[in-house]
């Protein structure tokens, strides 16, 4: 028999309530989970070990003042997509980064230093990944001053 | 023209030996020259064939905008075909640089890369995004008739 989508959920919200998250779920096979920085690494384990969602894909993004990175975690039994999301200021633009817990996101984490300029602390080979050799350091395409031209 | 000159020219048109160099395209016009090489349009038949290394390559199959990175390599894989070596800018990306012309990792487009290495290469255009493989052999049989 197939699993049930809101015994599911209910079972995520119960094995994240420890930490202190933001909880919202604007769809019914959504959910977005925002998390103060100390504690990504942890709730990133949370939801990859215990809760057993698989790592789909991460994105970065300059919202303004502030960076964003959203972890986007499956679980596709049921068709649940939860989000981890954290926000940190631009002049400190350090997180954890997961991919000690969730291997896969080490490719992604350096894509997105790359590109957004977010420094993932404790990265195990935190090298450039897509940008050419001879891009300039400390300037990420993705940012909006980039794009401003400023 | 030279008789040798003459000779590599007729061999060139007799049967080119293409190599194909993605210089970051997103892989569509890659997928339509699999399908050229593969059985449905075979242009093997033609005597087109696929050389594996440029050193071989009487053609180069250009895909996708040149970016930054690309650039040298393709202006150096160009330098090691021998010549004359026709270059075929496949796409909208390879022929102007498509709707990535404002990206901030274009570096080309790959006319201006080759031009820079060699200003009387021969080079042709295909655009499409992705151009239909017919149009590909026949803009090839086109610019192998007026060489
Ligand atoms: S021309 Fe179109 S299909 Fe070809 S590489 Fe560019 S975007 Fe892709």
């Amino acid at each position: 028999m197939g699993e049930d989508l809101e015994a599911v959920v209910q079972q995520l919200k119960e094995l994240v309530a420890d930490l202190s998250v933001d909880w919202t779920r604007p769809h019914p096979n959504r959910v977005y989970i925002s998390v103060e920085k100390q504690n990504v690494r942890e709730l990133g384990r949370i939801i990859f070990e215990d809760f057993g969602a698989r790592f789909a894909t991460a994105t970065g993004s300059d919202v303004g003042e502030e960076l964003e990175v959203i972890y986007h975690f499956a679980y596709d039994a049921v068709g649940l997509v939860a989000n981890m999301r954290v926000r940190t200021p631009k002049g400190d633009p350090v997180v954890p980064s997961v991919t000690p817990v969730v291997p896969a996101a080490e490719w992604i984490e350096r894509e997105m230093n790359d590109l957004v300029g977010i420094v993932f602390e404790g990265h195990p080979d935190p090298r450039r990944l897509i940008l050419a050799d001879n891009w300039p350091e400390g300037v990420y395409p993705l940012r909006r001053e980039h794009r401003d031209g400023a | 023209m030279s008789v040798v000159e003459r000779m590599k020219l007729w061999g060139l048109k007799k049967s080119p030996w293409v190599y194909h160099l993605n210089t970051g395209a997103c892989n569509n016009c890659d997928i339509e020259i699999l399908e050229l090489l593969t059985p449905r349009f075979d242009v093997e038949r033609l005597g087109v064939l696929l050389a594996p290394s440029p050193r071989h390559a009487d053609a180069l199959l250009v895909t996708g905008i040149c970016t930054k990175q690309a650039r040298p390599r393709l202006q150096e894989i160009y330098r090691q075909t021998p010549k004359p070596c026709l270059v075929v800018c496949i796409g909208a990306c390879a022929c102007t640089g498509g709707i990535f012309h404002d990206g901030w990792h274009f570096d080309g487009p790959v006319d201006e890369a080759i031009r820079e290495v060699d200003p009387d290469a021969m080079i042709i255009y295909i655009p499409g995004c992705p151009p239909k493989p017919e149009a590909m052999i026949a803009t090839i049989a086109k610019a192998l008739g007026d060489l």
